[in-house]
C-alpha cells in the first residue's frame, strides 16, 4: 500500500470484506454472548448442537474457517473425549435402561445423554465464543466500547493484555536459548525439565516486571494521564439498524430459550 | 528571554536512600534555549531531568525540599496530564518506549493525541508533519516492535513531538545507539531548537552537545558546578577536577595553552579549532 | 476559602502496566510448569504477584482479566471468575499482614488459597457439570477412588481438589515470595503495596541532605 493509501484508510471506515468480520464489534459480541450463555445454562445437547451448527456455519462463511475447524477439534479431542471416559467411567453400572455394555459393565443411557449433554454444550459455548474472537479485532472492539462510554484505562488494559502475551512468549523463547548457551539443559526428560523452571521463568518475570517503570514513564510522556475525551484514529462504523436487530433478536431467542429449555427439555 | 523553569534551592533523596540524590540545586532555565547537562555517572543528571518534568516525588516518591517553578508554577499545584502535554520527555532505553498496542508506527506516533483529544484529521496531518522532521515518514506502515534502536528513538521522538510540547527533556537519547543513530537524534535537537522549543539534553557525548547547545550545565556529587555559555563552562577549571568530561577540542586548546602555544580562543567544535589552526598556519 | 479540586481516584499507571503483565505471566508460568509437571498449574502466579504488591482490587482485576483470557480456548472457565478474583483480594488482604516478607508466613497461607482454587472452584465446575465429575486429573487421582469408596461425590470431588491444588497453591505462593525478594526495593516501594512487602524502611532524619 502506498503512503497516501495507509493514510486514506484512517480517513473510512475500517472494513475487511467479509459480512461477518465487518459486523459491528459491540453488536457481535451481544449476540455471541447471549446465544453462548444459552447454551451453558440449558446444558442440553439439543440446545447446544443447534448453536454448535450456526458457529460452525457462520464460521464457514469467513476467512478463518480452517483455523476455527482446528481449534474445535484439538478443544474437542483435549477436552471432550477425556471427560466422557471419566463421566461413562463414574456412571458404568448404574440403574436404567442399558445403552450397550463395556468391560462387562452397562452403560445406561442416561449416562450417554449426559456426556452428550456435556459434549454439545461445550462444543457449542466453544464454538460460537471462537467465532468471535476470530473473527474481530480486539482495538476494534476496545475502540466501539469507549465509544459508548467504557473507560480509556480498561481499553488500554485490555489491549496492553494480548501484547503482552506475545512479547512474554518471545522473551521466554529468548531466555531458554540464552541459557542453554549458558550450559543449562531445558530439553529432556521430565527431571532435566523440572530443574530448568526457575533457570527461565524468573529472568523472565522480573525483567518484564522492573521493565515496566520504562514503560510508565513512556505513557506518561504521551499524556497516558490527561482527563478529559480520548478520540481515536481509527473509525469504526457504526452498528446499522439490521445488526442491532440481531443482537435483540438473539439476547430475546436466549431468555426465551433459557426459559424454555429448562421447563420442557 | 523569560524563565521556563526554575530551581529554587532543590535538594531531593530517593526513596529508601541515605544520601540526597542532588542539593541545594539553583538555576533557571530560559525559554528557547537549548542546554546540554553534563556530569559523571551518579552526579545527579537523570534526578534533574526527573525533577523538572515532575517525576519526584510524584512518580518516584522520596523526599522534595526547596521548590521547581515550570512556568511560574510550582510542580504541586500541575495536573500531571497538563504536565506531560507542557514537557515532552525522550530517555534511554529507545525499546521501552513503544507502547505494544498500536499496530502501526503511524498509529503509535497518534496515541498521545487520541489521549489529548485532538479530532482525526488534525491528528492525521500533525503525525505526517512530525514524521517528516524526524524522518520517520518510510516507516509509518511498520509495525513498532519491529524497528531497531534507532528508529524506535525517533518514534519515541516522534511520538513526543506530535503533542507539541514547548519543553522537551531527553535523558542520554543516544546511549544505546549507534553513530549513525546518534547524529539522527542531533538533527532532531537541532530542527527543535529551530523551533523555538527548549530543549535540555543530559548526555555524556559532549563534543556533539557542544555543537548544539546553547548553554551548558555542569553537575557533579549531586550539585551543580558550572551554569553558563557553551565556551564559558568549558574551560573552567572545576570541571576537570571533579572529572567532567569535556570535549576534545578545548582538551586539545587547554594543552596548547599550557605549551605556551595558545590559540585565540578557546574552541567548542572542531571545525571551530580547524579554523583557528588554519589561521595561524599550522595546518 | 479556595476549594480544592477534588481528584478522581484512579490505579496509578505502574499498576495500570503491571495488570496486564501479570496476566501474561499467569499464561507463560501454566505454559511452563503445567506442561513439564502436569500437576501444577502456575496460572495464579501473576494474580497473586499483583495483589501482594498492589492490592487486593488490582490482583482482583488480573484474576478477571486472565479469566477472561482462557475463556477465548475455554469459555467454561467464565464461571471461574469471581474466584480467579478472590485470589488477587486474598493475596492483597495478607500482603497488607506483611505476610509476603517472611517465607514461612507465605507458605503457612497455603490453605487458604487452595481453600478457594480448589474447593470453591471445584464445587462451582460440580454444578456446572450438571453435579458429577469431570475429565480432571484429581477426579481420576482421588475424587472418583474416595466415592467408590463410599464418601459422597460432591466430599469425594472438593477433597480431590482441595489437596491437588494446595500442591498447586503452595509452589505459586514460594514462587511469588521468591520474585518478590528479588525484586528491587526501589522498584517495590513505587507501587501502592509495595511498603508491605519490602524489609527495608527509612525514615526522612536519617537522610543525608
Amino acid at each position: 500500500m502506498t503512503e497516501e493509501q495507509f493514510v486514506d484508510s484512517f480517513r473510512k471506515y475500517q472494513k475487511k470484506g467479509n459480512w461477518w468480520c465487518d459486523f459491528h464489534p459491540v453488536a457481535k459480541m451481544v449476540t455471541c454472548l447471549s446465544l453462548g450463555f444459552m447454551c451453558l445454562i440449558v446444558f442440553r445437547w439439543q440446545v447446544g448442537l443447534i448453536i454448535f451448527l450456526l458457529a460452525g456455519g457462520i464460521a464457514f462463511l469467513t476467512p478463518v474457517w480452517k483455523k476455527y475447524f482446528k481449534m474445535i477439534g484439538i478443544m474437542f479431542l483435549l477436552g471432550c473425549v477425556f471427560t466422557v471416559i471419566v463421566r461413562l467411567y463414574v456412571h458404568m453400572g448404574d440403574p436404567g435402561p442399558v445403552a450397550f455394555y463395556l468391560f462387562g459393565k452397562s452403560v445406561p443411557v442416561a449416562a450417554i445423554i449426559s456426556c452428550l449433554d456435556l459434549i454439545f454444550m461445550i462444543e457449542g459455548f466453544l464454538g460460537i465464543f471462537l467465532v468471535f474472537f476470530m473473527t474481530t479485532e480486539m482495538r476494534d472492539l476496545c475502540c466501539c466500547l469507549e465509544q459508548l462510554g467504557m473507560s480509556s484505562t480498561v481499553t488500554f488494559m485490555v489491549l496492553s493484555t494480548f501484547s503482552s502475551i506475545t512479547s512474554i512468549k518471545e522473551k521466554l523463547n529468548r531466555v531458554r536459548e540464552s541459557q542453554r548457551a549458558r550450559g543449562i539443559e531445558t530439553e529432556g526428560n521430565l527431571f532435566v525439565k523440572v530443574k530448568s523452571i526457575l533457570p527461565v521463568l524468573f529472568p523472565v518475570i522480573i525483567s518484564s516486571m522492573t521493565g515496566i517503570e520504562d514503560k510508565t514513564l513512556a505513557m506518561d510522556a504521551r499524556a497516558f494521564a490527561a482527563d478529559g475525551v480520548h478520540t481515536s484514529l481509527r473509525k469504526i462504523q457504526p452498528a446499522k439498524r439490521s445488526e442491532k436487530t440481531v443482537a435483540v433478536v438473539a439476547v430475546i431467542v436466549s431468555i426465551l430459550g433459557c426459559v424454555a429449555g429448562k421447563l420442557f427439555l | 528571554m523569560s524563565v521556563c523553569i526554575e530551581f529554587q534551592d532543590v535538594s531531593y533523596a530517593y526513596p529508601l536512600t541515605k544520601k540526597a540524590a542532588v542539593r541545594h540545586l539553583n538555576c533557571k532555565l530560559e525559554k528557547g534555549k537549548c542546554y546540554g547537562v553534563i556530569g559523571p555517572n551518579a552526579s545527579g543528571k537523570t534526578t534533574f531531568c526527573n525533577l523538572m518534568r515532575g517525576l519526584c516525588p510524584k512518580f518516584y516518591g522520596g523526599i522534595l525540599k526547596g521548590n521547581v517553578l515550570v512556568e511560574g508554577k510550582n510542580l504541586e499545584e500541575w495536573e500531571d496530564g497538563e504536565l506531560s502535554v507542557r514537557i515532552g520527555y525522550v530517555f534511554q532505553d529507545p525499546f521501552a518506549q513503544v507502547s505494544g498496542i498500536k499496530e502501526t508506527v503511524f498509529e503509535e506516533i497518534g496515541m498521545g493525541l487520541e489521549n489529548t483529544g485532538v479530532e482525526q484529521e488534525e491528528m492525521i496531518r500533525r503525525i505526517l508533519e512530525i514524521a517528516k522532521v524526524v524522518k520517520v515518514d518510510t516507516l509509518l506502515q511498520k509495525n513498532p516492535l519491529a524497528l531497531s534502536g534507532g528508529q524506535c528513538q525517533r518514534v519515541a521522538f516522534a511520538s513526543v513531538l506530535a503533542l507539541d510540547s514547548d519543553i522537551i527533556v531527553i535523558d542520554e537519547p543516544t546511549s544505546q545507539l549507534d553513530p549513525d543513530g546518534t547524529m539522527d537524534v542531533f538533527e532532531i535537537i537541532g530542527a527543535l531548537k529551530r523551533q523555538g522549543k527548549t530543549v535540555i539534553i543530559a548526555e555524556h557525548k559532549v563534543d556533539l552537545l557542544a555543537e548544539y547547545c546553547d548553554e551548558i550545565i555542569a553537575m557533579a556529587e549531586g550539585t551543580i558546578i558550572a551554569q553558563g555559555t557553551v565556551r564559558e563552562v568549558f574551560q573552567l577549571q572545576i570541571l576537570r577536577e571533579k572529572k567532567v568530561r569535556i570535549p576534545q577540542v578545548v582538551t586539545l586548546a587547554l594543552l596548547l595553552e599550557e605549551k605556551k602555544k595558545a590559540l585565540s580562543s578557546i574552541p567548542v567544535s572542531e571545525r571551530e579549532a580547524v579554523a583557528m589552526l588554519k589561521e595561524r598556519g599550522d595546518i | 476559602m479556595v476549594q480544592k479540586k477534588k481528584k478522581k481516584k484512579r490505579l496509578d499507571n505502574m499498576t495500570l502496566l503491571l495488570i496486564p503483565l501479570a496476566v501474561a505471566i499467569n499464561m507463560v508460568a501454566y505454559n511452563v510448569l503445567y506442561s513439564t509437571t502436569m500437576v501444577i498449574l502456575g496460572d495464579s502466579i501473576g494474580t497473586i504477584l499483583v495483589g501482594a504488591v498492589c492490592g487486593p482490587f488490582p490482583g482482583a482485576i488480573v484474576g478477571i482479566l486472565s479469566n477472561l483470557v482462557n475463556v477465548i480456548k475455554n469459555p467454561v472457565m467464565i464461571v471461574m471468575m469471581p474466584l480467579n478474583a478472590l485470589f488477587g483480594i486474598a493475596a492483597g488482604t495478607l500482603a497488607r499482614r506483611r505476610i509476603f516478607t517472611s517465607f514461612w508466613k507465605t507458605v503457612i497461607c497455603t490453605p487458604i488459597f487452595g481453600f478457594i482454587g480448589g474447593w470453591l472452584s471445584g464445587s462451582i465446575i460440580f454444578l456446572a457439570m450438571g453435579g458429577d465429575f469431570w475429565g480432571n486429573l484429581a477426579s481420576v487421582v482421588i475424587g472418583i477412588p474416595l466415592f467408590r469408596a463410599g464418601v459422597p461425590k460432591y466430599f469425594a470431588m472438593a477433597v480431590g481438589q482441595l489437596l491437588f491444588d494446595c500442591i498447586d497453591k503452595i509452589v505459586c505462593l514460594i514462587l511469588v515470595f521468591l520474585i518478590i525478594r528479588s525484586l528491587p526495593d526501589r522498584f517495590l516501594i513505587k507501587l501502592p503495596y509495595g511498603k508491605y512487602v519490602t524489609t527495608k524502611q527509612y525514615r526522612e532524619e536519617d537522610i543525608e541532605f
